[in-house]
Formats: C-alpha cells, sequence, structure tokens
C-alpha cells in the first residue's frame, strides 16, 4: 500500500485542529450576513463592523455625505422589546430624544445625522435596559458600570 | 509650577471657588449632580480645557442614575485626561481631537505617542487616528504595537484607518490574536511599521 507521509499527517492534524473561536460566533456571521444584505440595498459605503450578541444583533452603516454630517443608521435586533431607543454623546444623553422604529423581522432602527469624530452612544431597551451596539466598538473606558460603544464619522481625509 | 499640577489643583478645588456653568444641558441634571460637577467644569473651563465632553460624560452618568460621587469622578478623570491630550497634542487642537486623545490616554496610551502622531500628521485632523489607536488598545492589541502602527499610518486618509481596523476587527473575531491580526492588516496594506531595527512587535 501507501507510506504513510509525515508532512501530509502534519497537515491533516491541523486541519482537525479545532479552531478557538468565541461563543457567539453564529450570531456574529448572521450579524455580517444581514450588514451586507443593507449594503446592497442602501447605497451604504461603510459598514462600521458587523457582530451580534445574545441580547441582539445590531448593525450600524454610514450611508452618503451630506451638508450637516453623515447619516449613520443604528440597528437593533430585539424581537421581544417594546421600545428601543438611542442614547448617546449626540443627544445629549436624552432616552426620549431618539427612539427606533420597528422594521420588522425583530430590528430597530434610527438614523443619525452626525459631524465627522467620535462619539459613545447604547441602546436602552423598553426605557430601562441599556445595551451597548454589538456590531460596533466598545469603550474600554466604562465610567458607570455600563458599557458605550463608539460610533467614529471620517471627516475630511489628508 | 507646571501646567499639569496647576491643571489637577484646578480640578481639586472646591465647588465655593467658582460660579456656577451657565450650560442649559446641566438643568437637566438631578441638582445634587448638578452642584457636584459644575465647579468641576468651571475649574475646566477656566483653564480652557473644552467643557462639552465633560457635560456630556455628566448627562451620561445622570441618564446611568449614577451617584453625584461616581458622576464627578468621572468628569474629573476626564478632565485630567483632556489637560494631558493637550499637552500631547498643543494648544490649536479642536475639541475633538482632545476628547478623542483623553480617551485614548485613559485606556493607556503614552503622551508621547499622541505628541508624535501630531507630529507626524500635522496637517490632519486626528480624531480617526486616534479613535483607531483607542479601539485597537480595547481589542487587546498591546499600547506600544498599536502607537506605532498609528504612526505607521500617519500620511494615510481617515478612509484607510478605517479599512485597516476592520479588517483587524474581522481577524480577530475570527479567532486571532490581536497582535498577529495587526501584523496581517499591515501586511495587507503593503506595510511593515512592526520590524523597525531595534524593537520587537
Amino acid at each position: 500500500m501507501f507510506d504513510r507521509d509525515e508532512s501530509i499527517e502534519r497537515v491533516v492534524r491541523e486541519l482537525k485542529r479545532p479552531v478557538p473561536s468565541s461563543s457567539d460566533l453564529e450570531a456574529r456571521v448572521m450579524a455580517r450576513v444581514l450588514a451586507e444584505r443593507r449594503l446592497t440595498t442602501r447605497r451604504a459605503v461603510w459598514p462600521i463592523a458587523s457582530v451580534a450578541a445574545a441580547a441582539g444583533l445590531a448593525a450600524v452603516l454610514v450611508f452618503g455625505a451630506g451638508a450637516h454630517g453623515k447619516p449613520v443608521a443604528f440597528t437593533l435586533v430585539a424581537p421581544r422589546a417594546s421600545s428601543v431607543a438611542i442614547v448617546g454623546d449626540f443627544n445629549d444623553w436624552n432616552p426620549h430624544a431618539t427612539p427606533l422604529i420597528r422594521t420588522g423581522s425583530g430590528a430597530w432602527e434610527a438614523r443619525v445625522r452626525l459631524a465627522p469624530g467620535q462619539y459613545n452612544y447604547a441602546f436602552v431597551v423598553d426605557g430601562a435596559t441599556w445595551v451597548p451596539d454589538p456590531a460596533a466598538p466598545k469603550n474600554a473606558v466604562d465610567d458607570f458600570g455600563s458599557p458605550n460603544s463608539v460610533v467614529t464619522v471620517a471627516g475630511a481625509s489628508l | 509650577m507646571n501646567r499639569r499640577v496647576s491643571v489637577v489643583l484646578a480640578l481639586l478645588v472646591p465647588a465655593i471657588a467658582f460660579g456656577q456653568s451657565s450650560d442649559p444641558r446641566l438643568g437637566r441634571m438631578p441638582a445634587a449632580v448638578r452642584s457636584s460637577v459644575a465647579p468641576v467644569i468651571d475649574s475646566a473651563n477656566l483653564i480652557g480645557l473644552p467643557i462639552g465632553p465633560l457635560i456630556e460624560k455628566a448627562l451620561e452618568g445622570s441618564a446611568k442614575g449614577a451617584s453625584p460621587d461616581a458622576i464627578v469622578a468621572a468628569v474629573r478623570s476626564l478632565a485630567t485626561a483632556l489637560a494631558g491630550a493637550r499637552e500631547s497634542l498643543g494648544a490649536p487642537s479642536t475639541a475633538d481631537e482632545l476628547n478623542a486623545g483623553a480617551v485614548a490616554l485613559r485606556l493607556g496610551a503614552r503622551r508621547e505617542d499622541l505628541s508624535r502622531l501630531r507630529a507626524a500628521r500635522s496637517r490632519g485632523n486626528l480624531v480617526v487616528p486616534l479613535g483607531v489607536l483607542s479601539d485597537l488598545m480595547a481589542r487587546g492589541v498591546p499600547t506600544d504595537t498599536a502607537a506605532r502602527v498609528i504612526l505607521a499610518l500617519a500620511a494615510q486618509a481617515d478612509d484607510e484607518y478605517l479599512a485597516f481596523r476592520r479588517r483587524v476587527d474581522r481577524d480577530i473575531d475570527l479567532g486571532a490574536a490581536p497582535v498577529g491580526s495587526v501584523i496581517g492588516a499591515l501586511n495587507s496594506s503593503g506595510r511593515s511599521a512592526l520590524t523597525t531595527p531595534g524593537k520587537k512587535p
């Protein structure tokens, strides 16, 4: 028969080796799929990220530049929520200023025009539960025991 | 007395030293919070720091139901970081740049790295590079590595920084180590900032 080639054995062992991944990988992959789908239908030019979490799934997309900042779409999938709002540096952390609208399939969405800069924000579900955006980078500085997400809106280039 | 000491002293001065801030946003806070943070904000204003980020921090804490003490501590910490960012980035920096620099400093970035970035990108706004620096550190990239990468990209447009960060995010999400993700993203962009002679990645 055939001799067993050690190099091939090594390759096979490597291929069989479990790849470590975080527990929410599947959710994050689905978030990316949904984000990509939105990109193809809304003339989006910059998806910030594409991940999800057990509490829900969110995506942040930046669309074409406007006269007073860029429209940024914030989306959270929270099928059991009765209300979702977004709070952040751009609306003085006012939970009544920017409610999200249910768009179907458990998704909630709001669009906000943001000038170039960096903003902290979070979602407030049912008026009480603070949820960071699983689709965006987290601000590792957590002063109040409730982490924020960060959205960065690019301005003029060099 | 150097500027750093004077800033710290100013921020620690008791409430009686300055008048109440007149920013209408303070009116949205409970009275106990307002009376605690107003002197800190007034102190920062007195030494020329941008007070917008401080007010937003206080509003955030208030919205999250934090105690007045916790809010004051957070506002003071941010004010100190803003002062450090101004020292590092230079007085002409915008409020957004100082705020982004303050976040980076609070995450462990070194002041000299901010100064180098300003020198390397003197004509451009630093909000996005500093934001990406913070993002990289938050994702576990060592401070030194993150700073060198940001400097290596200094001649690039903001969109390049954001594309770079997306590549790093993607690789980390797929299980790669943070440093490995950075090296991979640099290689794919044709750069090798982490192989500077005499320095280890």
